[in-house]
């Protein structure tokens, strides 16, 4: 439907008789159109731009939407995913300009490298690209709580959402946010010192039941409140990185292995107050709930638990907690291959091995023994 | 035609044919196996039973007219051998598409309307080609669009998308480079404080050379600068005459040697540690002496010229010192560069290996 309020008398001619020729494709004939200057471009269908203009840069289907109406009309309606993180300086008032047309964005990447964005342009988008799935913000510095509220309100079939570096957030924004994008399932909040607040957890754990993967790094403000809240609330999430969280406790990490079954990634790098038992709880939540997840997933329990761990300057955790960890979970490797279990900083953890590693070293040892 | 004589004289090797019909009413007849690598005629065959004879021609889509059939057929005659290497079957495609923009969107259309895939990718990968980097106005000429939107429409996303991504990565990889070099040599600076004892004899042998030429700037050194590079892949022993000859011819670079070796600023083989990097800037800057600009040329030139000096210097003192000192210097920045050629198995190959070096 190209119904779009500013299309004037003379543009609805020419969507009318685009229309007829989209609907023509293949069988009838198209119409016939005054002078030869127009008949060529009858010969690339309005899908076959936009598969054209799917194979382009980003610059260069921005472009294209500006060489004629037929164009802009198909690729107003047909472009979904779209990245502005080349720009430079005017990223903003592109996406002023580009908002209003491009309403049926899915994927929007406005990822910076020098704040430009302003929350004008988030407005616009919240305003225009209801669709929107996708968008990552990243190091957007200027934003501040407006945008939140317009996203809210504006793009509730959000999934993913990257706010990472947005250090201007508040935990009220991030809250208010959860309310209304209830779909999101992975949410990058690296560095929001402001906005991940234990506050912003709890209501992330009411409100984002589908969510599988939070990046809490370097928001040292979490503590074991919000992460228990986190954990009871959100039962599905696989992917946690709690790095540089200071603040959190074994009782953390216990909730998460109490409920979060699926946890697959876990980042504890720096959470200094990290000791054995929370090690030891995560190897008996799986022995534990062995039964249950046999049920459900037969022939998948060996992919099941985590496959990776950063436990690096957890310095208070000792060998055996750790390897009774990497026992339990066949999929943590300590082997170069498939390093996942990384303990950087942990000069006592050396002797932790995954059983590949065992392996290859027996071999080898048997190799230079018959050598001799 | 021999294959009807064949039919005649030998029914059982006659091919089977498949009857087209093209918008126009015009109707041809092609060989089974080429015409069946449509998926749309394919269809019409199998699951309608068309195609066997004149009467029951196929009647293709109207995007399909007689000149882009031919050009279809040529493609699927060719593709449907399945004998064919990627390679073959790729250069074929890349002369294939070598038409102009008209025929090349009337061929995508048709090929789109036959269900042709691998034919439509190519095309539209062609297609795209064309239209990257090039304005809206180009864009219309080429494929004959009408200009047909209001100006604000034009404009206004156009004078936000003068950010040309390219450009700002190459500038950007110049940048890092040079940044990475300025950083590599003060990291070398603070090293070598002690060296400064072989300062005199440096100057004594770079005066020397510099005496022999005369002081004229802006040779560019693109030459020497790849022979040197050459030269770093050989033995340092051999190089080190060779790269003193080269640098004779540029009195640029020695000038740059003499001032910095005042500054005390001898490094030794620190193009072990940086040839990797040195390479990847050769890939960078050769390309850029393609060009023969010299006002690029001049923007990278003191931090080439400061790497040059450094081989410089290094082949002079390694001229100049005595074995003994210069392991002592090896052993104590060997973790940082590549040990070249070195064998520390003990003394006594050491030895050898000194006596082979000091001629």
């Amino acid at each position: 439907m190209i119904g779009e309020e500013k299309v004037r008398s003379e543009d609805l001619n020419l969507c009318f008789e685009k229309l007829m020729m989209v609907a023509a494709g293949n069988s009838g004939g198209g119409v016939k159109r005054k002078g030869a200057v127009i008949t060529e471009w009858k010969d690339i269908p309005m899908e076959l731009v936009l598969r054209i203009v799917s194979l382009v840069d980003d610059r260069t289907a921005i472009v294209a939407s500006g060489v004629c109406s037929g164009w802009r009309d198909a690729i107003c309606l047909g472009l979904t995913h779209l990245c502005l993180s080349w720009c430079r300086k005017n990223m903003n008032n592109l996406v002023l300009s580009l908002a209003p047309k491009f309403t049926k964005l899915l994927t929007l990447v406005l990822r910076q490298e020098n704040p430009q964005l302003e929350d004008t342009a988030v407005e616009t988008i919240a305003k225009f690209c209801h669709d929107l799935q996708d968008l990552d913000l990243s190091k957007s510095f200027k934003l501040g709580d407006h945008s939140l509220y317009a996203l809210a309100h504006g793009c509730p079939n959000l999934t993913k959402l990257n706010i990472s570096g947005c250090t201007s957030f508040s935990n009220e924004g991030l809250g208010y946010l959860t309310q209304f994008c209830r779909k999101l399932k992975i949410l990058n909040l690296c560095g929001c010192v402001k906005a991940a607040t234990d506050c912003a957890l709890q209501a992330i754990g009411q409100n984002c039941n589908m969510l599988q993967s939070l990046n809490l790094g370097w928001c040292d403000n979490v503590g074991d409140l919000g992460v228990m809240s986190l954990a009871y609330g959100c039962p599905d999430l696989r992917c946690l990185d709690l790095c540089g969280c200071v603040r959190i406790t074994d009782d953390s990490v216990i909730a998460l292995a109490n409920g979060c079954l699926h946890l697959r990634s876990l980042g504890l790098y720096y959470c200094r107050n990290i000791t054995d038992r929370a090690m030891y709880s995560l190897a008996h939540s799986r022995v534990k709930n062995k039964a249950s997840i046999w049920q459900s997933m037969k022939g998948r329990y060996d992919e099941e638990g985590l496959r990776s761990l950063n436990i690096s300057q957890c310095t208070a955790l000792t060998p055996s907690a750790v390897q009774a960890l990497c026992d339990t979970f066949p999929a943590l490797h300590t082997c170069s291959g498939r390093h996942s279990l990384v303990m950087s900083g942990c000069l006592n953890l050396t002797s932790v091995h995954c059983a590949c590693a065992v392996q290859s070293h027996r071999t080898l040892n048997s190799i230079l023994h018959t050598a001799h | 035609m021999s294959e009807v004589d064949m039919a005649v004289i030998k029914p059982e090797m006659m091919k089977s044919y498949i009857w087209l019909q093209t918008a126009d009413g015009s109707i041809q007849q092609v060989e089974q196996e080429v015409a069946m690598f449509c998926p749309m005629i394919c269809h019409e065959v199998i699951q309608k039973g068309m195609g066997s004879s004149k009467n029951y021609a196929i009647s293709l889509p109207q995007r399909v007219n007689p000149a882009m059939l031919s050009l279809i057929l040529d493609y699927c005659r060719f593709h449907q051998v399945p004998g064919r290497s990627n390679k073959e079957r790729k250069s074929f495609d890349e002369k294939f598409i070598r038409m102009d923009t008209k025929r090349l969107c009337e061929l995508t259309s048709a090929a789109d309307s036959l269900q042709l895939k691998p034919l439509v990718d190519l095309t539209s990968r062609a297609l795209a080609r064309i239209i990257e980097g090039k304005s809206p106005e180009e864009i219309r000429e080429i494929f004959h669009l009408p200009d047909d939107l209001t100006e604000e429409e034009k404009l206004e996303p156009l004078k936000n998308t003068t950010d040309d991504p390219r450009i700002r990565l190459l500038n950007r990889l110049y940048a890092k480079k040079r940044k990475e070099l300025k950083e590599r040599q003060k990291l070398k600076n603070i090293e070598v404080e002690e060296e400064r004892v072989d300062d005199r004899s440096v100057d004594d042998l770079l005066s020397f050379i510099n005496g022999d030429n005369g002081d004229s700037k802006g040779i560019k050194n693109s030459k020497s600068k790849k022979k040197n590079r050459r030269r770093k892949d050989q033995q340092k022993n051999t190089s080190a005459n060779e790269a003193i000859k080269n640098h004779n011819k540029e009195p640029n670079g020695l000038n740059q040697v003499c001032c910095s070796a005042e500054v005390g600023q001898t490094v030794w083989a620190g193009v072990g540690a940086t040839s990797n990097l040195h390479d990847v800037e050769d890939d960078i800057f050769d390309n850029k002496n393609e060009l023969d600009d010299g006002d690029i040329d001049d923007e990278i030139d003191p931090a080439l010229k400061e790497k040059i000096d450094r081989e410089v210097e290094d082949f002079a003192r390694r001229l100049n010192s005595d074995w003994p000192e210069r392991m002592q210097e090896i052993l104590s920045f060997g973790h940082e560069r590549k040990p070249v050629h070195f064998s520390l198995n003990g003394n006594g190959s050491l030895r050898r290996y000194a006596n082979s070096e000091q001629r």
